[in-house]
C-alpha cells in the first residue's frame, strides 16, 4: 500500500468516525425530570455508554494520527520498514479498551419498542462481521435470544444459555430460600420463606418445562423470558420450534389461551411434531407462550380478565413482532416462509390482535380454533381465515369478543368430526375446548392441511351445533 | 421504590428517547471503522497488515457490543415508559433489576 493508500483508508475511517459520533448523540443528556431508583440506573448505564462511546471515538482519532504520519512519512521518503512497524506498533495497541455490559432489563409484557422492526434487527446482524456477532452471542444471550429477525440457529443457542443460566440461578436461590426456612423462627418469616420457596420452585418447574421441550432432536427455543418475580402471569414466557423455522417452506405459529404456562410445552411440541407430519415436508410449527396468558386467579383483574382485552392486545404485540421476525430473518427476498398462525381459545384473541392494523403482515392464513371471537374483522382475507369449532365446545359459543368466528363472513370452517377417508382412515372427532389438536383427529388435520399450504384437501364443517343455535334463539 | 419515582417524568419523552436509542444502535456504523482500517498495508508481509487485521476485530466486537449495549438500553427505557404509562412503578423499576447472572457477564433472563 502506498501513501495513496493509507489516505484512502484514512478518509474512509473519517466518514465512518463521524456517522458513530453522530449515534452517540442520543446520549447526550438524561431524560428530563425523571427521578428515583429507575432514573438513577438508567443515567449509570447512559454515562458507562456514553464513556464507552468517547473511548472508541478516541481510538479511531488515535488511529487516524497514525495513518496520517505514515502517509506524510512515505510521501516524504521515509524508508517504508520503519514506516511499517512504527504503524504496525500503533494499530496494535489501539482496540484494546475494555468495553461495557448494560445488564437487560426485565420489560413488562407488551414492552415493544418503536423502531425495534424485525427488518431493521434483522439488516443490523447482517451488517455485522462474523466476529462480532459471535462476540455479542457470547456475551449478550439474553438480547440476543430475545431479537425478532435475528436467525432461528442464533436464537437458540443464545437462548439456552440463558436458560442454563436461570436453571443454576433459580436453583441457588431454591437452597438460599430453604435454608431461610430452616431458620426461621417469627410466623411472618417463616411465611415470607415460606411463600419464597414456593415461588421458586415453581419457577424451577416451568424451566424444567421448557427444558424438557428443547430436549429433543429438531426442536429450537426461539424466545425465553424470565421475570424472577412476577406480577402478572406465570412469569415464563417461552417460544419452541419444531422444524427448521428458518429454511420450512410451511411455518404455523400455535398461541395457546386462558391459563396456559410454559409447564405444557412438552405436551405441545408433541402434537405439533404430529401436526408437521401431518402437513407435509418442508413444514416447521411453533408453541408460542411467548405472553403471559390470563390466569385463573386474575379474572377479578380488569388489566388482566380472561374477560378483557387487555392481555390480548399485549400478548398481540409481541406475537406481531415474533411473526414479523420470521419472515425478517430469512436471507434475500422471495424466501418468505408460507406463515399460518393459529391461535386457540384466548389465544385467538392474541392471534386476531397480531394480525390488526399493527401489522404481521408476513402471516398468510389464520385458524382460530375454540374461539369466543376474535373482534370484528378475522384478520385475514376470505380463502385465509379458517375456524374449527368442536361439538360441545362452550367457549366457542360465547362468542365474547364479537361474531362468533364460524358465522363471520369470508371465515371457512374445518371440521372437527369423525371422518372416513378414501383409504379406510379414520379421523377421530374433537369435543369440547380442547381436543383441537389431538393427533388423528379431523380437527388436526385439517389445521396441518391448512399449514401445510394444502387448504383444499381440509373437510370443511363450519361446525355450528345446539350451543349456535341457542346462541341465536337469545339474541347473541 | 419511592412513592415519587418517575413522577416527573413524562412516558411519551422516555418512550421516545428508548426509540432513539434503539434506532442509533440499529444504524450506527459497527462494522465501518474495521473496514477502513483492515486492508492497510505498508510492505506485502509487513506488520502493519496483520496489526491492522487484529485492529480490524477488536472493533467489530467492540462496537457491535456498544450497539447492543444501546439497544438494550433503549429497550429498558421503552419498558419502563410503558410501565409508567401503566401506572406500574414498581414494573419501571426493573430498569434496576438487571437480572444480570454472573457478575458482569450479561445472562439476565429478563427482557
Amino acid at each position: 500500500m502506498t501513501a495513496l493508500g493509507v489516505t484512502v483508508a484514512a478518509a474512509r475511517l473519517v466518514v465512518a468516525r463521524r456517522r458513530l459520533a453522530r449515534a452517540g448523540e442520543v446520549l447526550a443528556a438524561p431524560v428530563p425530570g425523571w427521578i428515583g431508583a429507575a432514573a438513577t440506573a438508567a443515567e449509570a448505564s447512559r454515562v458507562a455508554l456514553l464513556g464507552a462511546h468517547e473511548g472508541l471515538l478516541d481510538e479511531l482519532d488515535a488511529v487516524l494520527r497514525s495513518l496520517g504520519v505514515a502517509a506524510l512519512a512515505l510521501g516524504a521518503g521515509t524508508p517504508p520498514l520503519v514506516v511499517d512497524a512504527a504503524l504496525a506498533a500503533a494499530l496494535a495497541a489501539a482496540g484494546a479498551q475494555p468495553t461495557v455490559t448494560i445488564p437487560a432489563a426485565t420489560a413488562p409484557a407488551g414492552a415493544t419498542v418503536p423502531g425495534l422492526a424485525p427488518e431493521a434487527v434483522a439488516r443490523w446482524w447482517s451488517d455485522l462481521d462474523p466476529e462480532a456477532r459471535a462476540a455479542l452471542e457470547r456475551d449478550r444471550p439474553a438480547l440476543v435470544g430475545g431479537l425478532d429477525g435475528l436467525p432461528a440457529a442464533v436464537r437458540d443457542r443464545a437462548n439456552r444459555r440463558v436458560l442454563a443460566a436461570a436453571q443454576a440461578e433459580a436453583r441457588a436461590e431454591e437452597t438460599a430460600a430453604r435454608d431461610r426456612l430452616a431458620r426461621s423462627r417469627h410466623p411472618v418469616e417463616l411465611a415470607r420463606a415460606g411463600g419464597e420457596l414456593h415461588e421458586v420452585r415453581a419457577r424451577l418447574a416451568r424451566l424444567g418445562a421448557v427444558a424438557a421441550a428443547v430436549d429433543r432432536p429438531g426442536r429450537a427455543l426461539l424466545d425465553l423470558e424470565v421475570d424472577r418475580h412476577a406480577t402478572v402471569g406465570q412469569g415464563v414466557r417461552a417460544a419452541v420450534a419444531q422444524g427448521d423455522v428458518d429454511t420450512a417452506a410451511h411455518v404455523g405459529v400455535v398461541t395457546p389461551g386462558f391459563t396456559t404456562g410454559v409447564d405444557e410445552l412438552p405436551g405441545r411440541l408433541e402434537e405439533l411434531g404430529a401436526l408437521i407430519d401431518a402437513a407435509g415436508p418442508g413444514t416447521a410449527a411453533v408453541a408460542w407462550y411467548g405472553y403471559d396468558a390470563p390466569q385463573l386467579d386474575e379474572v377479578a383483574d380488569p388489566d388482566r380478565s380472561v374477560l378483557g382485552r387487555a392481555p390480548a392486545e399485549e400478548g398481540g404485540r409481541r406475537l406481531a413482532a415474533f411473526l414479523g421476525g420470521l419472515d425478517a430473518a430469512r436471507p434475500g427476498t422471495g424466501a418468505d416462509p408460507h406463515l399460518t398462525a393459529v391461535g386457540h381459545s384466548y389465544g385467538s384473541m392474541v392471534t386476531a390482535a397480531a394480525l390488526d392494523d399493527r401489522g404481521a403482515a408476513g402471516a398468510d392464513d389464520v385458524v382460530y380454533l375454540g374461539s369466543p371471537g376474535v373482534g370484528p374483522t378475522p384478520g385475514r382475507p376470505a380463502g385465509h381465515a379458517w375456524v374449527v369449532e368442536a361439538t360441545g365446545d362452550a367457549t366457542a359459543d360465547t362468542a365474547w369478543f364479537g361474531p362468533d368466528p364460524n358465522r363471520m363472513p369470508g371465515v371457512t370452517g374445518l371440521s372437527a368430526r369423525e371422518v372416513a377417508l378414501p383409504d379406510g382412515r379414520v379421523l377421530t372427532e374433537s369435543r369440547g375446548h380442547h381436543g383441537y389438536l389431538t393427533p388423528g383427529s379431523t380437527s388436526a388435520e385439517n389445521v396441518a392441511a391448512v399449514v401445510g399450504g394444502r387448504p383444499q384437501d381440509a373437510v370443511l364443517d363450519r361446525g355450528i351445533d345446539a350451543g349456535d343455535r341457542l346462541r341465536r334463539l337469545v339474541g347473541r | 421504590m419511592d412513592d415519587q419515582d418517575g413522577l416527573r417524568v413524562r412516558p411519551e419523552e422516555l418512550r421516545e428517547t428508548g426509540a432513539a436509542c434503539v434506532a442509533a444502535a440499529l444504524e450506527a456504523p459497527a462494522a465501518a471503522p474495521g473496514e477502513a482500517v483492515r486492508t492497510v498495508e505498508v510492505l506485502p508481509g509487513g506488520r502493519a497488515g496483520p496489526a491492522a487485521g487484529g485492529l480490524a476485530d477488536r472493533w467489530e466486537a467492540a462496537l457491535a457490543g456498544w450497539c447492543a449495549d444501546l439497544l438494550t438500553h433503549g429497550e429498558a427505557l421503552a419498558a419502563g415508559a410503558l410501565a409508567y404509562a401503566a401506572g406500574d412503578g414498581a414494573a419501571a423499576s426493573g430498569l434496576t433489576a438487571g437480572s444480570a447472572v454472573g457478575g458482569g457477564d450479561e445472562h439476565g433472563t429478563g427482557r
